[in-house]
């Protein structure tokens, strides 16, 4: 037995084999909301409040209101929840952020089926669009590795979209590019015959969307999220609401930022080998599910000169799992 | 005549004992180079092998002990259906031929 995590800004997601037949997904959101109570009655009131609700109670007795719950709790309060990770590593911004991704972790991989479990998790890429010093990957990575070695795993780390690769290019001889396009960062590979010889990320993503898209509106984060989640718009299409029209222009914009960097980054890179054939480019993440999205990922590919010849541009068979599905195949062979 | 020729090869004898140092630099020369160059900057970045410090923070227990959990189970589980071991085959075939 062994698994794949999948470890994102937004999603904490785990897989596991099943008699050889069936992938099982345990999801959760990687979200919290701290309430801290003034009074004795009001602690009283406050935890009959968060009845049926996911919740953990800290040692100065508020309460930590943890994954969809805290989003839903932040929009009831016109507040913004909190993450333990923000693109793509333990946040910095959140004192908190460290013992509430361990607890989230804990709770979500549970206990190795035995001492030594192989797991595989995801961590991003270095960044090209943001300086080196304000992105430490190798912390993040060392505090994930601890808390899962106390839960008795073996874990080992590999690149987001390498995973995603792993997941989605079999049919293709493991030849092609990959893009996550995660809450916090995108990731990207460009792969060779399983081995990848490209792996960087940028940081902007569908967080990027909610932030702009709040301060055009004057509304949270959150709010914003809730609506762009449970909310129909197309990407780059004028919608009646305004807080989805304002998502749709933005997504237009983050597609375009991606490719042209995409584009830039690749275009006579040393480490790019000469594909004799078209490539498959798959993509796959939360941020990539809006409806036109790979449409328009693919028409702003062609238009900004994406120096690499295309097959396809196709959706991943299931974007939200297909990173940690990737991750559980890595597991198998390593 | 003759005690002319003497005293000359005389004197070049003895400059030529005076300077068999630089003679022997002479017939020595890539030693000596090498040995002269030794904290030449070029050299030096050769001969020296870059070591980085390990900037990171060391990552200690992660201490969540505080948070009492509620009971609730943490994520919704969904099953589906997927045969992954044929992936896992190819890939590791294909990592074993790269060697």
């Amino acid at each position: 037995m062994s698994k794949g995590l999948d470890v994102g800004t937004s999603f904490i997601v785990l897989a596991s084999e099943e008699e050889g037949t069936a992938v099982n997904y345990k999801d959760f959101r990687d979200a919290f909301y701290v309430i801290k109570p003034a009074t004795p009655i009001a602690t009283k009131m406050i935890e009959k409040g968060l009845a049926g609700k996911t919740f953990v109670k800290d040692a100065d007795g508020s309460f930590v209101i943890l994954g969809a719950d805290a989003i839903e709790k932040a929009v009831e309060r016109n507040d913004s929840a909190k993450r333990p990770m923000f693109r793509g590593v333990v946040s910095s911004k959140e004192k908190d952020a460290r013992r509430i991704l361990s607890f989230i972790l804990k709770e979500v991989a549970g206990k190795a089926s035995k001492k030594g479990e192989k797991l595989v998790f995801c961590i991003p890429a270095q960044p090209i669009d943001q300086d080196d010093q304000d992105f430490d990957v190798g912390y993040h990575e060392d505090v994930v590795k601890k808390v899962l070695e106390e839960c008795g795993y073996a874990p080992r780390a590999i690149n987001e979209a390498e995973a995603l690769c792993y997941s989605e290019l079999a049919d293709d001889d493991y030849t092609g590019v990959a893009l996550s396009w995660g809450a916090g960062m995108v990731n990207v590979c460009v792969m060779l015959n399983g081995e990848p010889v490209l792996t960087f990320s940028t940081t902007k993503s569908g967080d990027w969307v909610d932030r702009m898209a709040a301060v055009a509106t004057g509304e949270t984060d959150s709010v914003v999220q809730a609506e762009k989640e449970h909310g129909d718009f197309t990407v780059g299409q004028p919608n009646d609401n305004q807080i989805l029209a304002a998502v749709a222009t933005y997504y237009d914009r983050l597609i375009d930022y991606t490719t042209k960097t995409l584009a830039v980054n690749l275009d006579g890179h040393k480490s790019l080998p000469k594909f004799k054939d078209p490539l498959p480019v798959v993509v796959a993440g939360g941020t990539s599910k809006p409806k036109g999205f790979v449409d328009v990922f693919k028409k702003k590919l062609e238009d900004n000169g994406f120096p690499l010849t295309v097959k396809e541009v196709r959706h991943a068979a299931d974007p939200l799992h297909a990173v940690a599905r990737g991750c559980l195949i890595a597991s198998q062979i390593l | 005549m003759l005690e002319f020729y003497t005293f000359l090869g005389g004197i070049i004898l003895g400059y030529a004992i005076g300077r068999i140092d630089l003679l022997k630099s002479i017939l020595t020369r890539s030693d000596a180079a090498s040995a002269s160059s030794l904290f030449s900057p070029s050299t030096q970045k050769k001969s020296m092998k870059r070591v980085e410090i390990d900037e990171r923070t060391y990552v200690t227990k992660v201490d969540d002990d505080a948070l009492q959990s509620s009971g609730a189970s943490l994520g919704k589980t969904t099953s589906t259906q997927d045969d992954i071991g044929a992936a896992s085959n190819k890939l590791a075939q294909l990592k074993k031929l790269k060697g």
